[in-house]
Protein backbone atom coordinates (compact mmCIF):
# COMPACT_ATOMS: atom_id res chain seq x y z
CA UNK A 1 0.00 0.00 0.00
CA UNK A 2 1.56 3.18 -1.04
CA UNK A 3 1.88 6.69 0.55
CA UNK A 4 0.76 9.68 -1.13
CA UNK A 5 4.50 10.95 -0.17
CA UNK A 6 5.34 8.63 -2.75
CA UNK A 7 4.50 10.61 -5.26
CA UNK A 8 5.66 14.02 -3.95
CA UNK A 9 6.53 16.29 -6.80
CA UNK A 10 9.76 18.41 -7.20
CA UNK A 11 8.44 21.78 -8.24
CA UNK A 12 11.64 23.20 -8.79
CA UNK A 13 12.89 20.51 -11.19
CA UNK A 14 9.76 20.18 -12.76
CA UNK A 15 10.13 23.72 -14.13
CA UNK A 16 13.39 23.09 -15.36
CA UNK A 17 12.39 20.24 -17.35
CA UNK A 18 9.62 22.29 -18.65
CA UNK A 19 11.96 25.36 -19.60
CA UNK A 20 14.61 22.92 -21.32
CA UNK A 21 11.76 21.58 -23.30
CA UNK A 22 10.43 25.02 -24.41
CA UNK A 23 14.47 26.46 -25.42
CA UNK A 24 14.38 23.06 -27.49
CA UNK A 25 11.20 24.35 -29.50
CA UNK A 26 12.32 27.79 -29.36
CA UNK A 27 10.48 29.29 -27.00
CA UNK A 28 11.90 32.73 -26.23
CA UNK A 29 13.57 33.06 -23.03
CA UNK A 30 11.54 33.82 -19.68
CA UNK A 31 12.40 37.70 -19.02
CA UNK A 32 13.13 39.08 -15.49
CA UNK A 33 10.38 40.72 -14.14
CA UNK A 34 10.75 44.53 -13.49
CA UNK A 35 12.94 45.76 -10.47
CA UNK A 36 9.77 47.80 -9.11
CA UNK A 37 7.01 45.14 -9.68
CA UNK A 38 5.82 44.89 -6.13
CA UNK A 39 6.26 48.42 -5.53
CA UNK A 40 3.79 48.80 -9.05
CA UNK A 41 1.38 46.12 -8.18
CA UNK A 42 0.65 48.06 -4.03
CA UNK A 43 0.59 51.08 -5.64
CA UNK A 44 -2.68 49.74 -7.96
CA UNK A 45 -4.30 48.29 -4.98
CA UNK A 46 -6.93 50.31 -3.15
CA UNK A 47 -5.78 52.36 0.06
CA UNK A 48 -8.65 51.55 2.01
CA UNK A 49 -9.11 47.79 3.51
CA UNK A 50 -11.72 45.56 1.78
CA UNK A 51 -14.06 45.87 4.83
CA UNK A 52 -14.28 49.72 4.24
CA UNK A 53 -14.59 49.48 0.70
CA UNK A 54 -17.68 47.08 0.96
CA UNK A 55 -19.35 49.79 3.65
CA UNK A 56 -18.26 52.63 1.03
CA UNK A 57 -19.91 50.42 -1.84
CA UNK A 58 -23.04 49.63 0.94
CA UNK A 59 -23.37 53.12 1.06
CA UNK A 60 -23.03 54.20 -2.27
CA UNK A 61 -25.81 51.69 -3.69
CA UNK A 62 -28.20 53.07 -0.77
CA UNK A 63 -27.64 56.66 -1.98
CA UNK A 64 -28.99 55.34 -5.77
CA UNK A 65 -31.38 54.01 -4.56
CA UNK A 66 -32.72 56.54 -2.85
CA UNK A 67 -31.65 59.15 -5.83
CA UNK A 68 -33.85 56.61 -7.97
CA UNK A 69 -36.82 56.80 -5.32
CA UNK A 70 -37.26 60.50 -5.14
CA UNK A 71 -37.12 60.53 -9.15
CA UNK A 72 -39.50 58.30 -9.55
CA UNK A 73 -41.47 59.92 -6.73
CA UNK A 74 -41.31 63.35 -8.00
CA UNK A 75 -42.17 62.19 -11.95
CA UNK A 76 -45.28 60.15 -10.40
CA UNK A 77 -45.94 63.15 -8.37
CA UNK A 78 -45.80 65.53 -11.48
CA UNK A 79 -47.90 62.90 -13.62
CA UNK A 80 -50.58 62.38 -10.67
CA UNK A 81 -50.85 66.12 -10.57
CA UNK A 82 -51.10 66.71 -13.85
CA UNK A 83 -53.95 63.70 -14.70
CA UNK A 84 -55.97 65.33 -11.54
CA UNK A 85 -55.51 68.60 -13.05
CA UNK A 86 -57.21 67.91 -16.33
CA UNK A 87 -59.49 65.09 -15.24
CA UNK A 88 -60.06 65.86 -11.44
CA UNK A 89 -60.28 69.79 -11.65
CA UNK A 90 -57.59 70.27 -9.46
CA UNK A 91 -55.00 72.87 -9.26
CA UNK A 92 -53.34 73.41 -12.63
CA UNK A 93 -49.76 71.95 -12.78
CA UNK A 94 -48.94 74.91 -15.71
CA UNK A 95 -50.19 77.63 -13.24
CA UNK A 96 -47.63 76.28 -10.37
CA UNK A 97 -45.11 77.21 -12.08
CA UNK A 98 -45.99 80.67 -13.34
CA UNK A 99 -48.58 82.62 -15.12
CA UNK A 100 -49.16 80.61 -18.24
CA UNK A 101 -47.70 83.55 -20.66
CA UNK A 102 -44.67 82.18 -21.26
CA UNK A 103 -41.98 79.68 -20.97
CA UNK A 104 -42.22 76.18 -18.98
CA UNK A 105 -45.72 77.27 -17.15
CA UNK A 106 -46.79 78.44 -21.34
CA UNK A 107 -45.70 74.95 -22.64
CA UNK A 108 -47.56 72.84 -19.75
CA UNK A 109 -50.68 74.55 -20.02
CA UNK A 110 -50.48 73.74 -24.05
CA UNK A 111 -50.14 70.21 -23.12
CA UNK A 112 -52.56 69.93 -20.40
CA UNK A 113 -54.59 71.61 -23.11
CA UNK A 114 -54.11 69.06 -25.71
CA UNK A 115 -55.25 66.48 -23.62
CA UNK A 116 -58.29 67.25 -23.13
CA UNK A 117 -59.89 66.87 -26.03
CA UNK A 118 -58.70 63.28 -25.81
CA UNK A 119 -60.12 62.32 -22.32
CA UNK A 120 -63.07 64.21 -22.80
CA UNK A 121 -63.70 62.13 -26.09
CA UNK A 122 -63.22 59.09 -24.26
CA UNK A 123 -65.54 60.11 -22.02
CA UNK A 124 -67.85 61.42 -23.90
CA UNK A 125 -70.52 58.30 -23.51
CA UNK A 126 -70.41 58.83 -19.60
CA UNK A 127 -69.61 56.61 -16.90
CA UNK A 128 -71.48 53.76 -17.79
CA UNK A 129 -69.76 53.51 -21.51
CA UNK A 130 -66.32 53.90 -19.59
CA UNK A 131 -67.42 50.90 -16.98
CA UNK A 132 -68.27 49.24 -20.54
CA UNK A 133 -64.99 50.26 -22.45
CA UNK A 134 -63.41 49.08 -19.65
CA UNK A 135 -64.96 45.51 -18.91
CA UNK A 136 -64.41 44.94 -22.68
CA UNK A 137 -60.83 46.23 -22.96
CA UNK A 138 -60.25 43.37 -19.29
CA UNK A 139 -62.41 40.90 -21.64
CA UNK A 140 -59.90 41.30 -24.48
CA UNK A 141 -57.17 40.96 -22.16
CA UNK A 142 -58.48 37.48 -20.38
CA UNK A 143 -59.59 36.39 -24.46
CA UNK A 144 -55.57 37.52 -25.83
CA UNK A 145 -54.11 35.52 -22.49
CA UNK A 146 -56.17 32.62 -23.08
CA UNK A 147 -55.05 32.47 -27.04
CA UNK A 148 -51.15 32.60 -26.14
CA UNK A 149 -51.45 30.11 -23.78
CA UNK A 150 -53.82 27.17 -26.27
CA UNK A 151 -51.07 28.12 -28.51
CA UNK A 152 -47.71 26.64 -27.07
CA UNK A 153 -44.48 27.19 -29.46
CA UNK A 154 -41.10 25.87 -29.96
CA UNK A 155 -38.50 27.83 -29.80
CA UNK A 156 -36.98 27.96 -33.16
CA UNK A 157 -34.59 29.48 -35.74
CA UNK A 158 -35.11 29.07 -39.18
CA UNK A 159 -32.43 29.53 -41.90
CA UNK A 160 -33.45 31.32 -44.87
CA UNK B 1 -59.71 31.91 -45.80
CA UNK B 2 -62.13 33.86 -48.46
CA UNK B 3 -64.82 34.02 -45.00
CA UNK B 4 -61.57 36.02 -43.14
CA UNK B 5 -60.95 38.00 -45.68
CA UNK B 6 -65.38 38.91 -45.65
CA UNK B 7 -64.69 39.63 -42.48
CA UNK B 8 -61.85 42.06 -42.58
CA UNK B 9 -63.67 44.04 -45.59
CA UNK B 10 -67.05 44.10 -43.39
CA UNK B 11 -64.60 45.55 -40.55
CA UNK B 12 -62.98 47.62 -42.88
CA UNK B 13 -66.55 49.45 -43.90
CA UNK B 14 -67.88 49.69 -40.74
CA UNK B 15 -64.83 51.68 -38.78
CA UNK B 16 -64.43 54.60 -41.10
CA UNK B 17 -67.76 54.99 -41.90
CA UNK B 18 -69.16 55.48 -38.54
CA UNK B 19 -66.25 58.26 -38.28
CA UNK B 20 -67.56 59.83 -42.21
CA UNK B 21 -71.17 59.81 -41.32
CA UNK B 22 -70.14 62.04 -37.82
CA UNK B 23 -68.01 64.12 -39.86
CA UNK B 24 -70.96 65.12 -42.50
CA UNK B 25 -73.23 65.70 -39.36
CA UNK B 26 -74.45 69.50 -38.80
CA UNK B 27 -73.28 71.44 -35.80
CA UNK B 28 -73.95 70.50 -32.24
CA UNK B 29 -75.80 73.79 -31.22
CA UNK B 30 -76.58 74.61 -26.81
CA UNK B 31 -79.26 76.71 -27.59
CA UNK B 32 -79.84 80.19 -25.28
CA UNK B 33 -81.34 79.14 -22.07
CA UNK B 34 -79.88 75.99 -22.31
CA UNK B 35 -77.33 74.49 -19.61
CA UNK B 36 -75.44 72.00 -20.03
CA UNK B 37 -73.68 70.84 -16.73
CA UNK B 38 -70.83 68.75 -17.82
CA UNK B 39 -68.15 68.89 -20.66
CA UNK B 40 -68.85 68.77 -24.83
CA UNK B 41 -66.79 67.50 -27.23
CA UNK B 42 -67.00 66.60 -30.49
CA UNK B 43 -65.12 65.01 -33.30
CA UNK B 44 -65.77 66.23 -36.61
CA UNK B 45 -68.80 68.56 -35.53
CA UNK B 46 -68.87 71.58 -35.32
CA UNK B 47 -69.93 73.34 -32.11
CA UNK B 48 -72.11 76.76 -31.14
CA UNK B 49 -72.78 77.58 -27.59
CA UNK B 50 -75.51 79.98 -27.03
CA UNK B 51 -76.57 78.97 -23.58
CA UNK B 52 -74.03 78.01 -20.47
CA UNK B 53 -71.63 75.24 -20.80
CA UNK B 54 -70.44 74.61 -16.88
CA UNK B 55 -67.86 72.83 -18.33
CA UNK B 56 -65.22 71.92 -21.16
CA UNK B 57 -65.86 72.50 -24.68
CA UNK B 58 -63.69 69.95 -27.39
CA UNK B 59 -63.90 69.10 -30.43
CA UNK B 60 -60.81 67.21 -32.97
CA UNK B 61 -61.49 69.26 -36.30
CA UNK B 62 -64.59 71.93 -35.94
CA UNK B 63 -65.01 74.94 -35.45
CA UNK B 64 -66.32 76.18 -32.24
CA UNK B 65 -68.08 79.51 -31.65
CA UNK B 66 -69.16 80.89 -28.30
CA UNK B 67 -72.01 83.65 -27.85
CA UNK B 68 -72.96 82.17 -24.25
CA UNK B 69 -71.27 80.98 -21.53
CA UNK B 70 -68.29 78.37 -20.93
CA UNK B 71 -67.53 77.58 -17.29
CA UNK B 72 -63.60 75.41 -18.64
CA UNK B 73 -61.24 75.57 -21.07
CA UNK B 74 -62.14 76.16 -24.74
CA UNK B 75 -59.85 73.66 -27.07
CA UNK B 76 -60.14 72.70 -31.03
CA UNK B 77 -57.04 70.95 -32.76
CA UNK B 78 -58.05 71.49 -35.92
CA UNK B 79 -61.01 73.95 -36.20
CA UNK B 80 -61.33 77.83 -35.25
CA UNK B 81 -61.99 79.27 -32.19
CA UNK B 82 -64.51 82.25 -32.21
CA UNK B 83 -65.57 84.28 -28.97
CA UNK B 84 -68.45 86.69 -29.86
CA UNK B 85 -69.06 89.93 -28.04
CA UNK B 86 -71.51 88.60 -25.91
CA UNK B 87 -69.20 85.28 -25.08
CA UNK B 88 -67.88 84.33 -21.06
CA UNK B 89 -64.95 81.84 -21.25
CA UNK B 90 -64.20 81.04 -17.59
CA UNK B 91 -60.81 78.75 -18.49
CA UNK B 92 -58.16 79.11 -21.30
CA UNK B 93 -58.63 78.94 -25.00
CA UNK B 94 -56.07 76.99 -27.44
CA UNK B 95 -57.09 76.64 -31.38
CA UNK B 96 -53.66 74.65 -32.44
CA UNK B 97 -54.15 74.48 -36.20
CA UNK B 98 -57.45 77.41 -36.65
CA UNK B 99 -57.66 80.49 -36.40
CA UNK B 100 -58.88 82.17 -32.44
CA UNK B 101 -60.90 84.98 -32.87
CA UNK B 102 -61.83 87.13 -29.64
CA UNK B 103 -64.82 90.50 -30.55
CA UNK B 104 -64.74 93.07 -28.73
CA UNK B 105 -66.59 92.80 -25.30
CA UNK B 106 -65.64 89.01 -25.20
CA UNK B 107 -64.52 87.99 -21.73
CA UNK B 108 -61.79 85.38 -21.89
CA UNK B 109 -60.53 84.50 -18.03
CA UNK B 110 -57.58 82.86 -18.95
CA UNK B 111 -54.89 82.40 -21.74
CA UNK B 112 -55.60 82.45 -25.21
CA UNK B 113 -52.95 79.78 -26.99
CA UNK B 114 -52.87 79.84 -30.80
CA UNK B 115 -50.59 76.80 -32.38
CA UNK B 116 -48.20 75.76 -30.32
CA UNK B 117 -47.25 72.19 -29.78
CA UNK B 118 -50.08 70.85 -31.54
CA UNK B 119 -49.96 72.15 -34.67
CA UNK B 120 -48.45 68.80 -36.81
CA UNK B 121 -51.34 66.65 -34.59
CA UNK B 122 -53.95 69.36 -35.29
CA UNK B 123 -52.60 69.39 -39.27
CA UNK B 124 -52.70 65.22 -39.21
CA UNK B 125 -56.71 65.46 -38.12
CA UNK B 126 -57.45 68.15 -40.51
CA UNK B 127 -55.89 65.66 -43.12
CA UNK B 128 -57.93 62.78 -42.13
CA UNK B 129 -61.45 64.74 -41.22
CA UNK B 130 -61.03 67.81 -43.42
CA UNK B 131 -63.08 71.18 -41.61
CA UNK B 132 -64.21 73.69 -44.50
CA UNK B 133 -63.74 73.33 -47.70
CA UNK B 134 -60.33 72.32 -49.33
CA UNK B 135 -57.80 74.66 -51.28
CA UNK B 136 -55.52 73.34 -53.58
CA UNK B 137 -53.15 72.94 -50.91
CA UNK B 138 -55.44 70.28 -48.99
CA UNK B 139 -56.27 68.46 -52.58
CA UNK B 140 -52.51 67.58 -52.70
CA UNK B 141 -52.04 66.81 -49.15
CA UNK B 142 -53.59 63.78 -49.24
CA UNK B 143 -51.52 62.15 -52.65
CA UNK B 144 -48.67 63.64 -50.77
CA UNK B 145 -49.37 61.87 -47.46
CA UNK B 146 -49.76 58.60 -49.21
CA UNK B 147 -46.78 58.86 -51.30
CA UNK B 148 -45.09 59.55 -47.92
CA UNK B 149 -46.56 56.19 -46.22
CA UNK B 150 -46.07 54.55 -49.54
CA UNK B 151 -42.01 55.31 -49.38
CA UNK B 152 -41.90 54.52 -45.66
CA UNK B 153 -43.78 51.22 -45.39
CA UNK B 154 -41.79 49.82 -48.57
CA UNK B 155 -38.17 50.60 -46.70
CA UNK B 156 -39.43 49.14 -43.15
CA UNK B 157 -40.60 46.29 -45.08
CA UNK B 158 -37.58 45.77 -46.77
CA UNK B 159 -35.42 46.46 -43.63
CA UNK B 160 -37.73 43.55 -41.66
CA UNK B 161 -37.28 41.38 -44.84
CA UNK B 162 -33.43 42.07 -44.76
CA UNK B 163 -32.40 41.71 -41.59
CA UNK B 164 -34.94 39.13 -39.58
CA UNK B 165 -35.78 36.79 -42.48
CA UNK B 166 -36.17 34.08 -39.61
CA UNK B 167 -38.32 35.99 -37.94
CA UNK B 168 -40.48 36.58 -40.57
CA UNK B 169 -40.47 33.24 -41.76
CA UNK B 170 -41.35 31.87 -38.47
CA UNK B 171 -44.77 34.43 -38.20
CA UNK B 172 -45.59 33.13 -41.60
CA UNK B 173 -45.52 30.27 -40.97
CA UNK B 174 -47.83 30.54 -37.67
CA UNK B 175 -49.88 32.42 -39.79
CA UNK B 176 -49.70 29.85 -42.43
CA UNK B 177 -50.72 26.96 -40.04
CA UNK B 178 -53.51 29.10 -37.84
CA UNK B 179 -55.12 31.63 -39.54
CA UNK B 180 -58.53 32.00 -37.72
CA UNK B 181 -56.51 32.13 -34.66
CA UNK B 182 -53.93 34.47 -36.18
CA UNK B 183 -56.68 36.65 -37.46
CA UNK B 184 -59.03 36.47 -34.78
CA UNK B 185 -55.61 37.19 -32.22
CA UNK B 186 -54.92 40.39 -34.18
CA UNK B 187 -58.70 41.67 -34.76
CA UNK B 188 -58.58 41.67 -31.21
CA UNK B 189 -55.23 43.80 -30.62
CA UNK B 190 -56.23 46.14 -33.01
CA UNK B 191 -59.90 46.76 -31.47
CA UNK B 192 -58.22 46.82 -27.84
CA UNK B 193 -55.80 49.28 -29.02
CA UNK B 194 -58.38 51.19 -30.85
CA UNK B 195 -60.59 51.56 -27.99
CA UNK B 196 -57.86 51.65 -25.26
CA UNK B 197 -55.53 54.96 -27.66
CA UNK B 198 -57.55 57.67 -26.96
CA UNK B 199 -57.97 57.68 -22.95
CA UNK B 200 -54.15 56.43 -22.77
CA UNK B 201 -53.21 59.02 -24.87
CA UNK B 202 -54.91 61.80 -23.00
CA UNK B 203 -53.67 60.20 -19.51
CA UNK B 204 -50.50 60.45 -20.61
CA UNK B 205 -50.22 63.69 -22.29
CA UNK B 206 -51.92 65.07 -19.16
CA UNK B 207 -49.53 63.44 -17.14
CA UNK B 208 -46.75 65.71 -18.85
CA UNK B 209 -44.05 63.40 -18.53
CA UNK B 210 -45.73 60.74 -19.75
CA UNK B 211 -45.48 62.53 -23.61
CA UNK B 212 -42.45 60.56 -24.11
CA UNK B 213 -43.77 56.90 -23.85
CA UNK B 214 -46.30 58.16 -24.97
CA UNK B 215 -44.64 58.70 -28.35
CA UNK B 216 -42.00 54.98 -27.76
CA UNK B 217 -45.54 53.51 -27.59
CA UNK B 218 -47.19 54.46 -30.76
CA UNK B 219 -43.33 54.27 -32.60
CA UNK B 220 -43.57 50.56 -30.81
CA UNK B 221 -47.33 49.96 -32.52
CA UNK B 222 -46.39 51.29 -36.00
CA UNK B 223 -43.40 48.67 -35.64
CA UNK B 224 -45.21 46.19 -35.20
CA UNK B 225 -47.82 46.71 -37.51
CA UNK B 226 -45.19 46.85 -40.46
CA UNK B 227 -44.21 43.49 -39.06
CA UNK B 228 -47.64 42.17 -39.56
CA UNK B 229 -47.76 43.33 -42.77
CA UNK B 230 -44.28 42.03 -44.15
CA UNK B 231 -45.76 38.64 -42.14
CA UNK B 232 -49.04 39.01 -44.20
CA UNK B 233 -46.87 39.58 -47.78
CA UNK B 234 -44.65 36.47 -47.05
CA UNK B 235 -47.39 34.38 -46.61
CA UNK B 236 -49.02 35.42 -49.68
CA UNK B 237 -45.80 35.39 -51.64
CA UNK B 238 -45.48 31.72 -50.48
CA UNK B 239 -47.11 28.31 -51.89
CA UNK B 240 -47.74 26.04 -49.04
CA UNK B 241 -44.84 25.40 -47.23
CA UNK B 242 -42.11 26.02 -49.76
CA UNK B 243 -40.25 29.24 -48.99
CA UNK B 244 -41.37 33.04 -51.41
CA UNK B 245 -38.71 33.45 -54.06
CA UNK B 246 -37.49 37.08 -53.18
CA UNK B 247 -38.66 38.83 -55.97
CA UNK B 248 -42.20 37.10 -55.12
CA UNK B 249 -41.98 38.71 -51.77
CA UNK B 250 -41.24 41.86 -52.87
CA UNK B 251 -43.43 42.35 -55.64
CA UNK B 252 -46.24 41.10 -53.32
CA UNK B 253 -44.92 43.65 -50.56
CA UNK B 254 -45.15 46.47 -53.19
CA UNK B 255 -48.62 45.92 -54.27
CA UNK B 256 -50.13 45.78 -50.54
CA UNK B 257 -48.14 49.00 -49.55
CA UNK B 258 -50.00 50.60 -53.41
CA UNK B 259 -53.17 49.54 -52.74
CA UNK B 260 -52.94 51.10 -48.93
CA UNK B 261 -51.13 53.99 -50.70
CA UNK B 262 -53.80 54.32 -53.20
CA UNK B 263 -56.73 54.25 -50.74
CA UNK B 264 -55.12 56.86 -48.77
CA UNK B 265 -54.57 58.99 -51.50
CA UNK B 266 -58.48 59.03 -52.22
CA UNK B 267 -59.88 58.30 -48.46
CA UNK B 268 -57.27 59.05 -46.02
CA UNK B 269 -59.08 57.38 -42.78
CA UNK B 270 -60.18 54.79 -44.76
CA UNK B 271 -56.79 54.07 -45.80
CA UNK B 272 -54.83 54.06 -42.63
CA UNK B 273 -58.06 51.77 -41.80
CA UNK B 274 -57.13 49.07 -44.48
CA UNK B 275 -53.34 49.45 -43.48
CA UNK B 276 -54.32 48.26 -39.88
CA UNK B 277 -57.01 45.76 -40.64
CA UNK B 278 -54.74 44.16 -43.09
CA UNK B 279 -51.57 44.28 -41.05
CA UNK B 280 -53.65 42.41 -38.17
CA UNK B 281 -53.69 38.84 -39.10
CA UNK B 282 -49.62 39.29 -39.52
CA UNK B 283 -49.38 41.00 -36.05
CA UNK B 284 -52.01 37.69 -34.52
CA UNK B 285 -49.03 36.10 -36.39
CA UNK B 286 -46.04 37.49 -34.87
CA UNK B 287 -48.04 37.50 -30.70
CA UNK B 288 -49.01 33.79 -31.67
CA UNK B 289 -45.37 33.29 -32.48
CA UNK B 290 -43.47 34.95 -29.88
CA UNK B 291 -42.38 37.40 -32.01
CA UNK B 292 -40.85 35.34 -34.47
CA UNK B 293 -39.20 33.29 -32.43
CA UNK B 294 -41.05 30.11 -32.51
CA UNK B 295 -43.35 27.85 -34.33
CA UNK B 296 -46.75 26.51 -32.94
CA UNK B 297 -46.46 22.82 -31.00
CA UNK B 298 -50.10 21.85 -31.91
CA UNK B 299 -53.55 23.74 -33.13
CA UNK B 300 -55.66 22.55 -30.30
Amino acid sequence: MGSRDNNMIDDRRDEEVLRRLLERSGQPAAVPPPPDLVTRTLRRLPPEPPAAAARAAARRALRRLVLWVALASALGSIGLLGIWSVIGGGPSLALMVGDGVSGLSRALLTLELLAKPLLRTAGMGGGLLIAAGLLALAGAGWVWRLLLRRTPVVYAERVV
Amino acid sequence: MKRYVVLLLLGLWLGPGAALARAESDALVIAAGQHVPGNIATVAQDIRIDGTVAGDVTSWSGAITIAGSVGGDVVSYGGDVTVLATGRVGGHILASAGVLRQEAGAVVAGQKINGGAGEALASLIDLLYPAGAGSQNDALASPLLALALAVLLTAFCLLYTAFWPGRVALASDTLRLLPARALGLGLLTTSALALAILPLAGLLVASVVGVPVLLALLALAAALYVYGLVVLARTLSARGAMPAASWKLIAITLALVLVIALVVALAPPWGLALFFLAASPGLGAVVLSRGGMGVPVVAR
